[in-house]
């Protein structure tokens, strides 16, 4: 029977070797491996697949690879889970010298084929060479168009397709590709492979010097990029990125520790000084992490000219001279500020660079941001005697544009008249002067919530400071007090002295002193005495 | 010779100077004193009123007391112009006459009234009717007239002021006379 078997399948063989194979249309061999990467001394598998399959009943398959660099160690085979020897027949062999592999195997009995698609066998495979890329192909070398041939239950011949499997044989370890400061504390690590996760994301892995925290480590989905989130860098300052012990997937390591140099980010950011109300001066600060050896900084803050109007720059710095330039534009305003500090500038601190003053115009909320593209900030700092540009990550600020208010004071005399010689000052400064008009009404307009002061005088009358809280548009009475006669700030027998000489005096006469004819009525009588003793002892607030 | 240009050098250097300072130094200070006026507190009549007495006057216009005092210890009832004013045969005037029991402050003013001559001589400008709260008779203190503002630690603290035909302060000494 054994004997029947095997000169059936010689039979098989030659009339497949021999006769004139049609190529089949859809059928192929495809030799999958069981990885894309492998490494020296690395073991593995190739599944050899037959797809698309109409009626096989018997296949010859020779394959060839680089001997130099693979070895065959073992082949299964599998013919679709069948039963060997009961429904299928085959035959095997590899000649790791020659780097081929043959096959062959023919269905058992007349009943028996196999359509569709299924696994043949398995090579496996050892890695012996450091070629970056290995091939097991179909042996056109030796068998030429007839590596691989198939015959169906109809004894036709048919060629297959084979799709050769190629291999990456990594021996290489992982190299920085390109670092990059992303922000003032974010930087991206590009590597030339992918990494072994574990290692990747291991902190103890990177060390940055001078001393710079590592905070946390993201890996992208490809492997190859490391994201380093850190401490606050200092910016200019020349950092040395050190990684060590990474791998890459196949467990390559580097021999020596790699070595990458990058310049820390600088962070700008714009600081509203609250609160801010409308129709005072708002200040918005231009602030600045650490920084070493700056020599310029440019940047374009943009807002918006219907909350906001540019009145100026201030900078502490005597060695900054802030150039800043206006420009309108269709729905927004911007700026142009540029500082060329004289020697390059070093802080270790949070500091001020300086200061915008702007004049809200309407109540609400505006941002003041930094523009972006090609008008991006721009830094420059020196490094051994050479400036380079800076990274620099900024903030934008908002501004919460408060209600101000308006104060109304009305000031009261005996007599509601002559409010001509009425002078009233703003906080007691007679550098402040505020208009009062025929009626004795004073305007105080865009104040913010809190206390103010209004000195009044007036000939005749205490001069006074009269404190308004205004927490909302305020009217208020500001009634003046009669009898300080002899400018003394203090109503006492003096007064009611000087007054009582004038005593029965009528306009026109002798003596007449009008700023005792308190009630206007032309006499200075018993009730402008009383006007002024009514008031006796009373004394001026005002603080000298 | 020699010994007489001894007495002499000697009387020069040092007696003749000692004489003019303890000479002249107070007899100035006493017609300094003797040129200002008086103002003399006096309880003579009871131990209920007192008088604030106005000596030596010569240009006297206008003038004014305020009391300070302790509530728990006096209590000031009634204050009356005296006869300085009233008698002084020109147009005067009452203007201020005022008692704050709570706080303890009484004010009184009197002026002259229009372009008259001033008042001149000696008289009560005021007479002061209190009671007294407990048996000690409060410590009296004038206070002086250029003082700003009140004092409420007084006892019984008086503030005069006299004003002239110039609607100046008058300087003037006081005096305070207790005679039970």
């Amino acid at each position: 029977m054994k004997k029947i078997s095997v000169l059936l399948l010689l039979f098989m063989l030659t009339t497949v070797l021999f006769s004139d194979p049609a190529a089949a249309e859809e059928g192929s061999i495809n030799l999958i491996p069981s990885t894309d990467t492998v490494k020296k001394n690395m073991i593995f598998e190739v599944d050899i697949q037959a797809d698309n399959m109409d009626n096989l009943y018997g296949l010859q398959l020779h394959l060839n690879f680089d001997s130099s660099q693979l070895e065959i160690i073992d082949f299964r085979p599998d013919f679709f889970g069948w039963e060997r020897g009961t429904q299928y027949y085959e035959f095997h062999r590899w000649d790791n010298d020659r780097g081929t592999f043959d096959m062959v195997f023919t269905c058992c009995g007349s009943d028996v084929y196999f359509s569709g698609s299924g696994k043949l066998g398995t090579i496996e495979f050892r890695v012996i060479g450091t070629d970056t890329q290995l091939k097991i192909i179909e042996n056109q070398r030796d068998k030429s168009d007839r590596a691989c041939l198939g015959v169906d239950n109809q004894s036709q011949p048919s060629k297959y397709k084979v799709y050769q499997a190629t291999i990456h044989n990594d021996n290489s370890p992982p190299d920085i590709n390109n670092i990059e400061v992303i922000d003032n504390s974010t930087i991206r690590i590009e590597f030339n492979e992918p990494l072994e996760n574990a290692s990747a994301l291991d902190v103890n892995n990177y060390i940055i010097e001078p001393d710079l925290g590592i905070r946390s480590i993201q890996l992208d989905e490809s492997q190859r990029i490391v994201t380093l989130v850190t401490d606050p860098q200092v910016g200019n300052r020349l950092y040395e990125l050190n990684v060590l012990n990474i791998q890459d997937l196949m467990g390559n390591r580097p021999f020596d520790v790699l070595r990458k140099y990058f310049r820390g980010s600088m962070r700008l950011w714009l600081e509203a000084v609250d609160p801010i109300y409308k129709r005072n001066t708002g200040t918005v600060k231009l602030k600045a992490g650490p920084v070493e050896e700056m020599t310029q900084l440019i940047f374009y803050i943009k807002y918006d000219g219907n909350y906001l109007t540019y009145t100026g720059v201030r900078c502490d710095n005597e060695n900054f001279s802030p150039q800043v330039t206006v420009y309108p534009e269709a729905s927004y305003m911007y700026f142009l500020c540029r500082l060329d500090p004289g020697p390059p500038v070093s802080r270790y601190d949070d500091w001020v660079v300086c200061e915008f003053d702007f004049m809200p115009q309407n109540v609400g909320s505006t941002k003041l941001e930094f523009m972006t593209g090609s008008k991006s900030p721009e830094a420059y700092g020196k490094v051994n005697g050479i400036s380079e540009r800076i990274v620099v990550e900024t903030s934008d600020a908002i501004m919460d544009i408060l209600q101000s208010y308006t104060l109304t004071g009305y000031v009261k005399l005996v007599v509601q008249k002559n409010f001509s010689n009425v002078s009233a000052y703003r906080d007691g400064d007679e550098s402040k002067e505020i208009d009062v008009d025929t009626k004795g009404k004073l305007q105080l307009e865009n104040l913010i919530p809190g206390i103010y002061t209004i000195r009044l005088f007036n000939p005749g009358y205490l001069p006074m400071d009269y404190y308004i809280d205004v927490q909302c548009d305020t009217e208020v009475e500001l009634h003046m007090i009669p009898g300080d006669l002899n400018d003394d700030w203090l109503i006492d027998i003096c007064d009611i002295a000087k007054i009582c000489k004038k005593f029965s005096t009528k306009k026109g006469s002798d003596g007449w002193e009008s700023v005792m004819d308190y009630n206007c009525d032309e006499w200075i009588d018993v009730v402008d005495i009383s006007i002024v003793a009514r008031n006796y002892g009373r004394r001026s607030n005002i603080e000298e | 010779m020699k010994k007489y240009e001894s007495i002499v050098l000697k009387i020069g250097l040092f007696i003749l100077p000692m004489v003019i300072v303890m000479l002249f130094i107070p007899f100035g200070r006493t017609f300094d004193q003797q040129a200002k006026p008086v103002v003399r507190l006096s309880a003579l009549k009871s131990e209920h009123d007192m008088e604030i007495v106005v000596e030596n006057v010569t240009d006297l216009y206008a003038a004014s007391v305020d009391l300070f005092y302790d509530t728990e210890k006096i209590v000031v009832e009634k204050l009356e112009t005296g006869d300085l004013f009233v008698n002084c045969e020109k147009p005067w005037m009452e203007v201020v006459n005022s008692i704050d029991a709570d706080q303890g402050i009484a004010n009184f003013a009197v002026s002259l009234l229009g372009e008259v001559d001033a008042i001149k001589g000696t008289g009560v400008l005021v007479k002061v009717y209190y009671r007294i709260l407990d048996d000690e008779m409060p410590r009296v203190k004038f206070l002086d007239y250029i003082m700003e503002g009140f004092s409420y630690d007084q006892e019984f603290g008086i503030r005069p002021k006299l004003v002239n035909d110039e609607i100046e302060y008058i300087p003037y000494r006081s005096k305070v006379q207790i005679n039970n």
